[in-house]
């Protein structure tokens, strides 16, 4: 007798199906964990950065004081943004899957947010800031804020300290420094080829969980492969080029003067946000609505500084 | 260096920033990276062609 075959086996077997998705879709990103969301009312959050100072001056004995100018500030403007998608699904859908033990509508929701999340933190990092897009790092970099112009050159450790001392929001404290992964690890090469090894710094993410981050000089480095690596010499464009970028900076500390924060309309909850719109008119279908209502904001251009023209 | 002696041999071209566009109304300072001085009405400096073609391709210079 002939044995049985696979395919005919098969009629009588379940396979195993693994609940959930896995992710694929993954872009490196860890600064996003630690990036400081702040709440402001009203319809926008505006700050006020020094201009000129007011006049002083050395008097001699008896001399007369002129030093009378008044001081002068800059008002900076910022606006929420809304980053929005609607996971619709139909009620025979929503229903056979239920059935089964899957609730489909959570899944895709959860993509929905992944979505979301990654839309904001593509805007963080190539936002153009008009209209309804996002400001970025690059577009809220000052230009006084930019290491020697180059047409292209290779990172090295003085460029490094040049973009740190460019940071001077804290009185040259610098909190972190960020670049996609290739400027990582040109650094990485770069200081073991002095015969050194590369430092990192465990951080404590917000889910609690401990990470190991490079550091330079006790400075987290975070790899952000959300950062354009086609830039063009001194980062004049994001596209076009094979040129990319490091950033360094400061995030803000609630006070809305010192440097990088995302920033959302008090009474909104932080981040991201559910709503169940309820069923579609002339369809059999249910929306669940993912918003965020936030924007990237730089509290003081003197803590965020930028380090272009890498051809590493 | 090589990058350091390959800019060297390049020949500088002229460049020059509207204060208002860049938010600077210091006398010398520098502008994405390039240093200038105010003259008239501009910021004017000298920068290798590279960098003047792209930032005049991204709107940032005159």
């Amino acid at each position: 007798m002939a044995t049985q075959t696979l395919a005919e086996a098969a009629k009588l077997i379940n396979d195993e199906l693994v609940a959930g998705i896995a992710e694929d879709i993954i872009t490196t990103n860890p600064s996003w964990n630690v990036i400081p969301w702040m709440g402001f009312d009203g319809q926008a959050v505006i700050y006020n950065r020094e201009n000129a100072l007011g006049d002083s001056q050395h008097l001699a004995v008896g001399g007369t004081i002129t030093a009378k100018a008044a001081m002068t500030t800059t008002q900076v403007t910022y606006t929420p943004t809304t980053t929005i998608g609607d996971a619709e699904l139909n009620g025979l859908v929503a229903a056979t899957s239920s059935s089964a033990g899957v609730d489909q509508m959570a899944t895709e929701v959860s993509s929905k947010a992944k979505s979301v999340g990654r839309l904001l933190q593509t805007g963080l990092a190539s936002g153009d800031g008009t209209g309804a897009n996002m400001n970025s790092l690059h577009t809220l970099c000052d230009a006084s804020q930019y290491t020697a112009a180059s047409a292209g050159q290779a990172l090295t450790l003085e460029l490094l300290d040049s973009l740190l001392d460019l940071v001077k929001a804290k009185d040259g404290q610098v909190d972190y420094i960020m670049a996609p992964g290739k400027l990582i690890r040109a650094y990485k090469t770069l200081v073991r080829s002095l015969g050194g090894v590369a430092e990192n710094v465990a951080y404590t993410m917000p889910n609690g969980q401990t990470r190991n981050v490079s550091a330079y000089e006790d400075i987290p480095m975070f790899q952000n492969d959300y950062l354009s690596v086609t830039e063009t010499a001194n980062g004049a464009a994001l596209t076009g080029g094979a040129l990319s970028s490091m950033y360094a900076g400061c995030w803000d500390d609630g006070t809305k003067k010192i440097g990088a924060s995302m920033i959302y309309p008090n009474g909104t909850p932080v981040g991201i946000q559910v709503e169940a719109v309820g069923a579609k008119e002339a369809a059999d279908e249910s929306i669940v609505r993912v918003k965020s209502y936030s924007n990237f904001a730089n509290f003081n251009r003197r803590g965020l500084a930028r380090l272009t023209s890498l051809n590493n | 260096m090589p990058n350091n002696k390959q800019n060297n041999q390049i020949k500088l071209v002229d460049i020059s920033f509207d204060p208002k566009k860049v938010d600077c109304y210091d006398d010398k300072a520098t502008i994405y990276g390039i240093l200038v001085e105010k003259q008239g009405k501009k910021l004017v400096g000298k920068c290798d062609p590279k960098s003047k073609k792209d930032l005049l391709d991204a709107g940032k210079c005159d």
